[in-house]
């Protein structure tokens, strides 16, 4: 019964993409008010109002340690905070670290224990304190086994940086130390990200209604607190009226779920929410016409391809080389994305601390790509594998396809959902699998560490037969030298560069929307945005 | 005492078509490619790990067991645990079912009353030139896609003439029935179309025939009034076939209501679906497939009682 559904949906869709383009040229010609005449002119913030957010998915649980997609941490960002913050008002990037929970932090001389100083007189919304004590339940919650709450679902998602972890100590009451086995020099900023990371959340809460039952009585330290929530419908934030920093302007914030990109459309010109995410480029005309605010930016992520190891043709480094040689991506940028995207060259994407943007791997020349492949014993012709994709990159892996055939790869195409694809290409992929296609990326150096082990590890990459790679990577986490750091990190991406590990495609412009009357917003540069600056004009 | 023990008979049907329902949407999730718990913790988990959560769900059980724990599920533990949002099915259905089956009751309101109407105008101006424009009407709207039908009202009815809401259930400002009746116009008009065209063409066929019959005949031989005619000896004449189809109709409507909820963002058990099928959330599916059947069951007997209660033959 669903399935004839979903078939007739995916054909509805195609309508449905019809009459949008209708949509959007009937929009241009009607709609009044300039987009220059009363915009930026009232600049004193204002306080009070309920900002109204259209989320284009369902957040995952409001959970500090559970996170996952951005989309739930632009809403629970707002309730649970870190020990360490990023200053979201900068548009270009690396952003600058701030103090959160924790004033102050300092490093040992190996590297290897961080020292937090906690800040004071901070209450969690449940009313609990936030000291040592709280921060190192939190700790012991993704960590120690022993721990009443231990939480088995938050820890795979946490391993790739609290892996590490030797131990963590109650200092005194406002002091807290983290110290792992290896050196960690980037930890402050890996707390200053959504995922896999250690917002602090109230411990008073998981002990009261359990692990799963926290995320529907989410508390934190946050500028806004938890009121209400109904899946598939909306959730609902409060200011929170003894919160430690500088006071936010909104008095109340509202997610609403609109998973129709239309829909999602039509409240925002309707003026039915003041700001929504996953704006089509197609529309931006529409918005900019009717006096809409259209923010864009990179967000530190980037479409990048990686190889399946499994499949034992890409053990040969000539072949990788190749088909990176294969792939004009300033054409995938300027045609396929009209624009809409910057070619990338290197596994550190703009917005990162360790982006280098002179940084190139292998320059589109097919034939390049011709003589290696000959090189490696395929004639045109012979290479033969599937590209697998989750559907929402049809396009690109159409185009992909007929690159490839330029140079004599003859490429199948596999696009599936998301779950499926997820399944597929980092569960269990088919033998002549070949090629597959993600979007992530960070503002943080150890990123790469963190590509390599989460994605393309999980694609069969053997990192351990790989010593360059991998003592260039276990150089740059050994590091104990803040200003060496970045250059280590640099100097791995080189080296895994050079290999042709994975191939980085293009970084595509992101678009917010916002209301004409909508002030403060800024689109920084990651994943986020910070609400406690906006306010809204009259 | 006939009635009673005819009910007590049709209620007893519903138990082996739920029988079968359930049986059906657990296979069809079983057969489709895929594992949920790969799709869901792939990225970070190993083998290992996926294999023992694969156990917690009970996937790693023979099929027919896991079907038998499941049905046990629907009676005592709500329906199973989702999959992906980790709570009890019918927690998650639950409110969000409220809203749907009042988006369904506001289109069969509308459905019922303008498919009416449209058929009855139809019907007494046979062949003139108010039938021809209702029925072109009527071809063309029934081969509208309801999605696009909806976005169209909403560009029209939203935007344009800014009359009504784009999307949800309540405005920013919240509450108040009339507020929801507002949120409810344009989906319900989506959600009704087609049926109530469908309604709208029976109706008008009952009238045409039943104005071309002998008794109509004999009634205006006798002066009877147009209207009189019409409204009651025509009236009652058609009524249980179209009690009929607004029965089945309602069937339809609850089905089609969840494209309807896709557009218009209406907070319902089919925006859960969408993204239970999209999250490969086999239990909720299956919750979900279930109420949505055993609602349809429901409106069939409801229809069917009333069907036997308005003919007097069948009464006692």
């Amino acid at each position: 019964m669903k399935i004839g559904q979903l078939g007739r949906l995916a054909a509805l869709k195609a309508v449905a993409l019809a009459s949008a383009l209708l949509l959007a040229a009937c929009g241009t010609t009607a709609g009044g008010s300039g987009a220059d005449g009363a915009s930026q002119s009232d600049s004193t913030p204002r306080k009070g109002g309920t900002l109204v957010v259209g989320l284009y998915l369902e957040p995952l649980a409001l959970d500090p340690h559970r996170q996952g997609y951005w989309e739930t941490y632009r809403v629970s960002s707002n309730i649970i905070e870190g020990l360490v913050k990023e200053d979201l008002s900068d548009p270009e990037g690396p952003n600058k670290l701030l103090p959160g929970l924790a004033t102050e932090w300092k490093v040992s001389d190996d590297a290897k224990t961080w020292t937090f100083t906690l800040r004071k007189g901070v209450k969690f919304h449940d009313g609990s304190d936030f000291n040592a004590q709280a921060v190192h339940k939190n700790v012991r919650r993704v960590s120690d086994p022993q721990y009443e709450f231990y939480d088995e679902t938050s820890v795979p998602k946490l391993a790739v940086w609290f892996g590490d972890l030797v131990k963590g100590e109650v200092v005194d009451d406002y002091t807290y130390s983290f110290e792992f086995s290896k050196p960690f020099l980037g930890f402050p900023r890996i707390l200053a990200q959504a995922m896999s990371t250690l917002p602090i959340g109230s411990p008073a809460a998981w002990e009261k209604h359990g692990n799963d039952g926290f995320a529907d009585h989410p508390s934190g330290t946050g500028p806004y607190t938890f009121v209400s929530r109904t899946v598939g419908d909306r959730i609902v934030l409060k200011k929170n009226p003894s919160y430690w920093g500088e006071e936010p302007y909104l008095d109340e914030l509202v997610f609403r779920i609109i998973p129709n990109n239309q829909t999602r459309l039509a409240a925002l010109l309707g003026g039915e929410v003041d700001l929504i995410s996953y704006v089509q480029p197609e529309d931006v005309q529409t918005l900019e016409s009717r006096g809409f605010q259209v923010p864009t930016g990179h967000g530190a992520a980037f479409l990048y391809l990686t190889f399946n190891y499994k499949n034992k043709v890409f053990d040969d480094e000539k072949v990788r080389k190749a088909i990176i040689h294969g792939i004009d991506r300033q054409k995938l940028a300027d045609e396929l994305y009209n624009g809409n995207a910057k070619p990338v060259y290197s596994l550190q994407p703009p917005g990162n601390e360790a982006y280098d943007p002179a940084a190139r791997d292998f320059e589109y020349d097919p034939e390049k790509a011709k003589s290696l492949l000959k090189e490696a014993g395929y004639d045109p012709g012979e290479l033969t594998f599937t590209i697998v994709a989750d559907v929402a990159n049809q396009n690109t892996v159409e185009w992909l396809q007929s690159q490839l055939k330029n140079v004599g790869v003859t490429a199948d195409i596999v696009t599936l959902d998301r779950p499926n694809y997820v399944a597929r290409a980092f569960g269990t992929p088919g033998p002549t699998d070949g090629l597959s296609i993600d979007e992530y990326g960070g503002t943080y150096a150890e990123w790469l560490h963190q590509v390599l082990t989460t994605n393309i590890a999980k694609k069969g990459f053997d990192l351990d037969g790989n010593t360059e790679i991998k003592d260039a990577v276990e150089k740059a986490r050994d590091a104990t030298d803040p200003d060496k750091r970045i250059e280590l990190w640099k100097a791995a991406e080189t080296k895994v560069r050079e290999s042709a590990v994975a191939i980085p495609a293009v970084t595509l412009t992101k678009y917010y929307a916002l209301g004409p009357n909508v002030r403060g917003f800024t689109f920084a540069a990651t994943n986020w945005y910070d609400l406690t600056k906006v306010w809204l004009a009259k | 005492m006939g009635t009673l023990k005819h009910i007590l008979w049709r209620l007893l049907n519903i138990v082996p078509v739920l029988f079968v329902v359930s049986v059906l949407t657990f296979l069809v999730g079983r057969l489709t490619p895929g594992d949920p718990i790969e799709a869901q913790f792939a990225r970070d988990h190993t083998p290992e790990q996926i294999e023992a959560i694969r156990e917690a769900y009970g996937l790693n059980l023979p099929v027919w067991e896991q079907y038998a724990k499941w049905v046990s599920d629907l009676f005592t533990a709500g329906g199973g645990q989702s999959i992906v949002q980790n709570q009890p099915v019918f927690d998650i259905l639950g409110p969000n079912f409220v809203n749907t089956l009042i988006l369904t009751a506001a289109g069969v309101v509308i459905c019922a009353v303008f498919g009416i109407l449209v058929g009855l105008i139809a019907g007494t101006n046979h062949r003139r030139f108010l039938d021809r424009f209702a029925m072109l009407f009527v071809q063309v709207g029934s081969n509208l896609s309801v999605y696009w039908f909806g976005l169209i009202l909403i560009w029209i009815f939203s935007l344009q003439l800014q009359w009504l809401p784009t999307s949800g259930m309540e405005s920013r400002n919240g509450g108040g029935l009339g507020d929801v009746l507002a949120h409810l116009v344009l989906p319900g008009f989506s959600a009704a179309l087609i049926s109530m065209l469908v309604l709208a063409r029976f109706t008008r066929l009952g009238i045409v025939q039943n104005l071309q019959a002998d008794y109509v005949r004999t009634f205006r031989s006798q002066g009877l009034p147009r209207w009189k005619l019409i409204g009651k000896h025509i009236g009652r004449n058609i009524l249980p076939p179209v009690v009929n189809i607004i029965g089945l109709e309602i069937g339809t409507l609850i089905t089609g209501v969840i494209f309807v909820e896709s557009v218009f963002n209406w907070p319902g058990i089919g925006t859960q679906l969408v993204n239970a099928v999209n999250g490969k959330d086999y239990t909720l599916i299956q919750g979900g497939v279930v109420l949505v059947a055993l609602c349809y069951l429901v409106v069939n007997l409801l229809t069917d009682i009333t069907v036997d209660a308005l003919n007097p033959r069948l009464r006692r």
